[in-house]
């Protein structure tokens, strides 16, 4: 049976040598938010990019230059 | 009983196999089905171990003037299947003349079923793509008689784009219309973050049922069987057996009678 108890969670983290203070709980918009932060592509759609991806005046002109 | 329509959201999505499948996990819990394919590919007798030697079906036989009602089949684990059929070219202009008088009676059909679950393997039917196909038009006498609408949708990039950009024109789903998400990969962060988003923003519309992507389902489609004939112990066995609990606890007998 699973059990949400700290001192269980404590114990599944120490299993693995791993320490369960150095972790955070995330709220579910928390959680949501971080996956659209991930994929720039999710994050655009979102209105959250920080590298806007290429738009009309990044155009570039493909006449010159072409055999 | 329950009469369920199942179309990709877009082609390709694999809505002939979830019908397939569904129908069998039905069929495992005791339930008699009847799947019928919409589809002019005529591909879902397959699934159910038709021989390709066999043309006949529902659409083949209003175009010729035959009985449609004796063109279903049985597979052996007791599925029944009612082909489209293979139609010629030329066969195809009769079935569009003849489709629209005789739908109302096909429906009526259907929706009269009292014995069993009836599955519809629907050509996608993207509104604005279709808005003058005769076809699409004369199945909207179909989806008035469902229960439910499922709309299989991968996880994936172009699946979001399209609900992001459905939700900023205001269109959302009808009600008793869900997407369906098939092949989640679990090898895959995208894919996984991408299920996740979808059920988190459009809770509403996405059935908490997903179909894992597994290699047990082309194989299964491959022996022209189910997946949970082919391999009982598989992933998409077991996700195909939850969303049959799920179609059973929102439309079964049980649901009626509460």
């Amino acid at each position: 049976m699973l059990s949400n108890s700290s001192r269980d969670i404590n114990t599944a983290y120490s299993a693995f040598g791993d320490d369960a203070s150095g972790y955070q709980e995330l709220s579910e918009n928390e959680y949501v938010l971080s996956i659209l932060m991930k994929w720039p592509a999710l994050a655009h759609m979102n209105g959250l990019e920080r590298n806007p991806p290429l738009r009309k005046d990044d155009k570039i002109g493909t006449s010159e230059g072409t055999p | 009983m329950p009469l369920v329509i199942i179309s990709g959201q877009r082609g390709g999505a694999g809505a002939t196999t979830v019908v397939s499948n569904l129908a069998a996990s039905l069929q495992n819990a005791g339930e008699q089905t009847l799947s019928i394919d919409l589809h002019p590919d005529n591909q879902l007798c397959l699934h159910f171990g038709v021989s390709q030697e066999c043309i006949s079906g529902w659409a083949q036989a209003i175009a010729t003037g035959a009985d449609w009602k004796q063109c279903a089949f049985q597979a052996s684990d007791g599925r029944r299947v009612l082909p489209f059929g293979e139609l010629a070219p030329y066969q195809f202009k009769r079935f569009r003349e003849v489709l629209m008088s005789s739908i109302k009676s096909i429906a009526d059909t259907f929706a009269l079923r009292q014995d069993e679950w009836v599955l519809i393997d629907m050509p996608v039917d993207r509104q604005q793509a279709l808005s003058d196909n005769l076809i699409s038009e004369c199945y909207q006498a179909i989806y008035a008689l469902a229960d439910f609408s499922f709309y299989v949708a991968h996880p994936d990039l172009g699946t979001y784009r399209l609900l992001k950009q459905a939700a900023l024109n205001g269109e959302t789903l009808a009600d008793k219309q869900l997407y369906l998400l098939n092949e989640v990969d679990t090898n895959s962060a995208l894919s996984l973050d991408i299920e996740l988003l979808l059920k988190a923003e459009f809770a509403a519309q996405v059935l908490p049922a997903s179909i894992h992507r597994d290699t047990a389902v082309p194989e299964a489609a491959a022996y022209m069987t189910a997946v949970n004939t082919y391999m009982p112990s598989s992933q998409a066995s077991s996700d195909y057996h939850s969303l049959a609990l799920w179609c059973l606890g929102r439309l079964g007998e049980d649901a009626e009678n509460a």
